[in-house]
């Protein structure tokens, strides 16, 4: 039997979600580490890779989720503002944790012994994974009417869509600093 | 084939596999559609079972032309298949093209569900379930006919799209309104969506009326009834009070004059808490807007950042010895 939009959409986000969820605690944990706060250098490369290849899976399994979850949407298309805010923060966390892997095979494992920068890579991976949880967490207020951020007392009624200029604007900065970082790399490999 | 490569495959699989299903078991949400949705509902019509409910449809008041007349549709037998979601249209022919009551002329003003619109969806809870479309025919007189169909799935074999019809065309005679008739101006605009928690005030433009009394309920509710304040010349002022959560409320009119009373169809005002107009196109670009923004600012900040090694403050073993100290297991 073919799988259901909405049954593809459960399974996709139980991926993404468990995958996010493990990698933003390898984060914090190699944070923790890389500060000397808790000194556990014997797994320090462990939860390293845990936390990227988490990140790894739970990027692969967010495409499933996103299109799986407009296709079970009531409605053509996104008519809610709780799917389209979780759209916008599901797609604000991939793109921050896309630039975490790349960031990650740049710099590979010595990025931990940076003090800046080893701190802005964990912050970084937990905002990327606190943003899919969130998304998921939505997700459940819109089905079921209740979240365990409930008590946070998120604006649901409140969608923050942007004109298409500011888009453009926000669309023209990202691809000026990519090709920046870009740049710079091809600047040092020379 | 490595095993990013295989598990990029299965993923690309499984999402051609959700976009060839037959059907939305999901719904496709209210909407103005032909019959069959020209495929877009359910995949190809020849692939359509029969569905086993029985479609009946009535007229339920008088329909005079430009005013509002209401049709009812009974859709029964429903213990015969258990469903999720059931999807009911309104048609004029039969032909899945240009079948809706707008392309012969006649407006949709609400139905029960809450739309304005000839397509409508619900997940029926009972052995029968009836919807009700409230229409202006069109300002000339003359006899239509209507039809009404089904879609839905089956819980138990949720990949079969089912299709039902109603067995015998309604016919409805649209009559000349008579000069005396106490009624709504037909040019007066009828409001069936509000935001939650906000009253409805609109003005009400009648001909040949003396008083105005209003009805309004919750859907099953209690009837309460009160005046419409006169306002001016064959002006009423109507105020429908607010509901706290997503509800429909359902208001009509009895109107007096010349010794006649006349009484409306009842009218659907749905009050939903965040289903609104969202340009999906602009909601697409902004959120790759957002990724590339969020991936760019990330890598534009490491081009930022000092690149000190703790290293070199001696502050942690190397990262490179950690080998040696783990008994070099990742050589």
């Amino acid at each position: 039997m073919i799988p259901s939009p909405p049954t593809l959409h459960v399974v996709g986000t139980e991926m993404v979600v468990g995958s996010f969820a493990l990698s933003g605690a390898c984060f914090l944990l190699a944070l923790l580490g890389s500060l000397q706060i808790w000194k556990f250098h014997m797994i320090q490369k462990k939860v390293d890779t845990i936390a990227h290849g988490a990140l790894v899976f739970g990027l692969l399994a967010t495409p499933l989720a996103i299109l799986s979850g407009i296709q079970s949407s009531p409605g053509d298309g996104i008519q809610s503002t709780i799917l389209a805010t979780k759209m916008l923060l599901a797609m604000s966390g991939v793109g921050l944790a896309l630039a975490i892997l790349v960031v990650r095979m740049k710099q590979g494992i010595d990025l931990w012994n940076q003090t800046f920068a080893s701190i802005a890579h964990a912050m970084f991976g937990m905002m990327a994974v606190g943003m899919i949880l969130l998304t998921a967490s939505l997700g459940g207020r819109f089905s079921r009417g209740e979240s365990l951020l409930d008590f946070a007392h998120l604006p649901y009624d409140t969608l923050f869509l942007a004109s298409g200029w500011f888009s453009a604007v926000l669309l023209l900065i990202g691809l000026a600093n990519i090709v920046m970082y870009i740049r710079r790399g091809s600047a040092i490999e020379h | 084939m490595n095993s990013s490569l295989k598990t990029l495959v299965l993923f690309v699989s499984l999402l051609c596999i959700s976009s060839f299903s037959q059907a939305n078991p999901g719904g496709v949400g209210p909407s103005t559609q032909d019959m069959q949705c020209g495929g877009a509902c359910h995949g190809d019509a020849d692939l359509n079972a029969t569905s086993p409910f029985t479609i009946q449809l009535a007229q339920t008041s008088t329909a005079y032309a430009g005013l509002p007349m209401s049709i009812n549709v009974e859709v029964s037998n429903l213990d015969q298949m258990q469903i999720n979601v059931l999807g009911v249209f309104l048609l004029t022919d039969t032909t899945g093209f240009e079948d809706t009551p707008e392309d012969d002329g006649w407006a949709i003003v609400s139905n029960s569900e809450g739309g304005d619109e000839n397509y409508a969806e619900a997940q029926p809870t009972s052995t029968s379930f009836d919807i009700g479309w409230v229409l202006k025919p069109p300002s000339e007189p003359g006899t239509f006919t209507f039809f009404a169909s089904i879609h839905h799935g089956s819980v138990d074999q949720s990949g079969t799209p089912y299709f039902g019809i109603s067995n015998e065309p309604l016919t409805i005679e649209v009559l000349p309104v008579p000069e005396n008739l106490p009624r709504i101006d037909p040019e007066t605009v009828l409001p069936n969506q509000r935001n939650n928690g906000e009253h409805t005030t609109f003005t009400l433009s009648t001909l040949e009326v003396e008083t105005v009394l209003v009805e309004w309920r919750l859907q099953e509710g209690e009837t309460h009834i009160f005046n419409a304040t006169n306002i001016g010349e064959q002006q009423w002022e109507v105020t429908i009070p607010a509901t706290l959560t997503p509800h429909i409320v359902e208001w009509r009119v009895t109107l007096e004059g010349n010794d006649i009373v006349q009484t409306s169809p009842w009218l659907q005002i749905s009050s939903l808490s965040n289903n609104v107009e969202i340009d999906n196109s602009m909601l697409y670009l902004q959120s790759f807007a957002l990724l590339v923004f969020s991936c760019g600012f990330y890598l534009g900040l490491t081009t930022l950042l000092p690149s000190k090694s703790k290293n070199e403050d001696k502050r942690i073993v190397p990262l490179d010895d950690m080998d040696e100290h783990n008994g070099g297991e990742e050589a």
